[in-house]
């Protein structure tokens, strides 16, 4: 049972970690605050889900649901052509707010509140995918071949782009970067592989409801990408095991499930507010979040 | 048929520009030669930023044109005049502070570092792009960690930096603003040299200034502008009415 | 008659995102910037409210007083003890936002711990009984929601631009470095406008919970269509987010005739969206 358990969490946390580590390279490294990016899971957590139901198989299902939240990542970053960066937040604000709305309320096609459900199990290779084992193993492949190609971006002379773009966007742009097009590259690799991720949970759990979409999980994000520090891959790494740990750990205390969810994110909330204020480094960042 | 290269890398042909019903440029026509330093000269608040904005791109004019070899510049993004060749020198040191001094230059090297898949399959050209930037700071006679952050720099020595930083960009001119603002007789002088040693490289200066006695000793042709006004177009010799250079920075 | 039922729901929908769109975009104009967690405030008004009225058995106008009390007391704590130090800290404007955000999440977890996420209806504590107007029935709730609105917006119009108060706040949302060379103390002046503010959000939240179903995350999508209000009108104009507020409430209505009603929150960000691309000051805002 012990094994379960540990598999359970290290699928979590691979997906976590992805998730965050996408994040990291539109936040941490290029200074984009996109709140919408829990959006981006969702989007690939319900395309995969209603796919799946429909039949089509799974590798397809994986790769439409990398492609699909790329269409609202490029909407979004066109608000960074003329304007400045808070215009952007501001916008990614409004679309993970009221996406969560429409989903919840669009019955036929997601379920409205309640979900989709009986999600079936990735069959690759004639291996079916039930086997948490199998799904663990595929899960942590998936998430080191995401988190090795944004290392590679972040160690990279683009990389180096992104991290002029966040520290002084004008004087990039006065040195000859077109930031617009890096913009809207970096949101795109991030859609991406947070599709990817919500593809992976959603087979995995087998049933998704509008939580997937829903801005409390931001928290979650912002918290593993503060606290690990900004711009720092290996932070993000470890931000997700200790972030992920909270649950475990109220779940150890015999805290009743119903209240875990918000617990949860009443603590990562003070958490995120307390290195704002006092740690703004995180632990591994070079960049102070500021 | 060859089309003989102007004498002018830039020109720029009565522009205009008002902010919020202030006219900041009035009618401002100027050329700027190539292979000479051009210096504009004014009392704070006449245009001379502006005016560097609006060639640069960060700012559109409400009429006129300009001109970069020919072309006209006015519509275009700052990142596309950039690459055209215009380097920029601002007012205010200009860095990218979490990033190394070397990081900085490197930056500035040329823009392949903005092609995605092509960063992504191939490493980066570090040792001949070190080059570069250790044979520009060894030009230019400063020493400095390169791995420092901008900020443990001196005032001074960041100025410094900055001009390495335009000249490692692919340029056919740079543009100052107020590059010896703030820096001790000394290292005035050491840019004043600097410069003219620039010119004799076959670089193309165009810089503002407010320090008169620095842009007699360099410039080429100088330029007066008040109220967004270009007042006078000449050289250094002919202005001997040291009056009218009073009479403007008084005010009328 | 069909028309008038849609006049009804645009003036009470619209009445309720220009409440919000006035409370957020004041704090917005006199202190530049955006205060998300003024939907949380509001969540937490509804809730109160509907906590006092359906279980504790306060009457209404008790009810009322109490929450308004509770509002501006929390708002002013939240100005004092977070914004303050973060004003004192130079933080960027991002930050401001992201920190805002965070708030805004703080609220909704604390309501849903403490109150449960399940849906909750204050009718039917509060009567159903109401008018007819050619033909369409408008509740008496629902005639007060409009009244409080229209009561709140030009006090609030009144009070910045004919007060003394009003007249600093004008003047510290013009230049601040100005008004605060010229004397004025432009803490204390954040201060009203942040009780003034809060109070406004106590109404609203007071509105939305006579008028709508509760859950926890209602100020999230209630903030976002009352910033969307203020982006349409104009974020640095009292009456133009006043007029924004109306026009989505406008919008949502004649969307749900063509559109299933589960997109009509798409409405607000396309209308959103496109002021952001296209005309970012907003109907009446003047080039910022």
């Amino acid at each position: 049972m012990i094994e379960v358990y540990i598999l359970n969490l290290v699928i979590f946390i691979s997906i976590y970690m992805l998730t965050s580590v996408s994040f990291n390279l539109s936040f941490g490294q290029t200074g984009l605050l996109n709140l919408a990016h829990i959006s981006f899971f969702g989007l690939g957590a319900y395309t995969s889900a209603i796919l799946s139901l429909r039949g089509t198989p799974f590798f397809l299902a994986l790769l439409l649901s990398g492609l699909m939240p790329m269409i609202f990542a490029f909407i979004l970053s066109l608000v960074n052509r003329k304007l400045k960066g808070d215009y952007f937040t501001l916008a990614t604000l409004a679309f993970a707010i009221l996406s969560y709305n429409i989903v919840l309320n669009s019955v036929e096609l997601t379920g409205g509140p309640h979900g989709l459900r009986n999600i079936p199990k990735p069959i690759i290779f004639g291996l079916d995918f039930n086997n948490i084992f199998l799904y663990a193993i595929f899960t942590v492949f998936l998430t080191l071949m995401g988190v090795f190609f944004i290392h590679r971006i972040a160690k990279s002379s683009f990389g180096r782009v992104c991290l002029a773009i966040r520290d002084n966007n004008d004087l990039a742009e006065s040195l000859g970067k077109n930031t617009f097009k890096i913009k809207v590259i970096v949101l795109l690799v991030a859609s991406f592989l947070t599709g990817v991720a919500g593809c992976l949970y959603a087979s995995y759990v087998t049933f998704i409801d509008p939580t997937v979409f829903d801005a409390m999980e931001m928290i979650t994000i912002l918290a593993i990408v503060v606290l690990g520090g900004l711009a720092s891959i290996k932070g993000t790494i470890v931000g997700t095991f200790i972030i992920l740990m909270v649950p475990e750990i109220l779940r150890f205390l015999d805290i009743s499930t119903a209240i875990i969810g918000p617990l949860r994110v009443l603590l990562y909330s003070l958490i995120l507010l307390v290195i704002i204020y006092y740690k703004p480094r995180g632990l591994y960042g070079k960049i102070a979040i500021e | 048929m060859v089309k003989s290269q102007s004498n002018d890398i830039i020109s720029i042909e009565n522009v205009s520009k008002s902010f919020g019903g202030h006219l900041v440029l009035d009618n401002c026509s100027l050329k700027v030669r190539r292979n000479n330093i051009t210096a504009i000269v004014g009392p704070n608040g006449s245009g001379k930023t502006t005016l560097f904005n609006v060639i640069c791109g960060s700012i559109k004019p409400d009429s006129g044109d300009i001109y970069l070899d020919e072309k006209n510049i006015k519509t275009l993004s700052v990142n596309r005049i950039s690459n055209m060749g215009v380097s920029r020198i601002f007012q205010q040191s200009s860095f990218f502070p979490n990033l190394s001094i070397a990081q900085n230059l490197l930056l500035a090297i040329d823009d392949e570092d903005t092609k995605f898949v092509k960063n992504i399959i191939c490493a980066e050209p570090l040792k001949d792009k070190e080059k570069i930037i250790t044979d520009t700071l060894r030009l230019l006679g400063i020493k400095v960690n390169l791995e420092h952050l901008p900020h443990e720099l001196s005032f001074g020595q960041q100025r410094i930096i900055e001009i390495a930083r335009s000249l490692i960009k692919p340029h056919k001119i740079i543009i100052m603003d107020e590059p010896v603002s703030g820096l001790s007789p000394a290292m005035k002088k050491n840019m004043k040299n600097l410069f003219l040693q620039l010119k004799k490289n076959k670089e193309t200066l165009f810089l503002a200034e407010h320090d008169i006695n620095f842009v007699n000793k360099i410039a080429d042709r100088i330029v007066l502008i008040d109220k967004g006004r270009i007042i006078l177009d000449t050289t250094p010799k002919k202005i001997k009415n040291k009056s009218l250079f009073a009479k403007i920075y008084l005010g009328e | 008659m069909v028309i008038t039922q849609f006049i009804i729901n645009t003036l009470i929908t619209g009445s309720i995102y220009a409440l919000i769109a006035i409370g957020f975009s004041l704090v917005y104009y006199v202190m530049k910037f955006f205060n998300f967690a003024h939907g949380g405030l509001i969540t937490l008004s509804a809730y109160v409210f509907y906590i006092l009225v359906r279980f504790v058995g306060i009457d209404l106008i008790y009810s009322i007083v109490i929450t308004l009390l509770l509002s501006a007391f929390l708002g002013v704590l939240f100005n004092a003890v977070v914004y303050r130090n973060l004003r004192l800290k130079k933080t960027s404007t991002a930050m401001l936002i992201l920190i805002s955000f965070i708030l805004l999440i703080l609220f909704e977890s604390f309501i849903s711990l403490v109150f449960g996420v399940d849906i909750k209806l204050l009718f039917p504590a509060i009567s159903t009984e109401g008018l007819y107007i050619f033909g369409t029935r408008i509740t008496y709730p629902q005639v007060y929601i409009i009244l409080a609105s229209i009561f709140t917006f030009c006090t609030t119009i009144i009070f910045v631009g004919y007060t003394k108060i009003g007249k600093y706040m004008r003047a510290v949302a013009d230049n601040k470095e100005l008004a605060e060379i010229s004397g004025i103390n432009t803490e204390r002046i954040f201060q009203y406008c942040f009780i003034l503010s809060s109070l406004i959000a106590g109404i609203s939240g007071i509105v939305v919970s006579v008028e709508k179903s509760l859950r926890p995350s209602i100020g999230s999508n209630l903030i976002i269509k009352g910033f969307a209000g203020s982006v349409a009108g104009g974020i640095n104009s009292l009456l133009g987010s006043i007029l924004g507020g109306y026009i989505i409430g406008f919008l949502e209505n004649v969307g749900v005739w063509f559109l299933p009603s589960a997109y009509k929150d798409a409405i607000t960000f396309v209308v959103l969206f496109l002021f952001l691309i296209f005309r970012p000051r907003g109907i009446f805002g003047d080039k910022a």
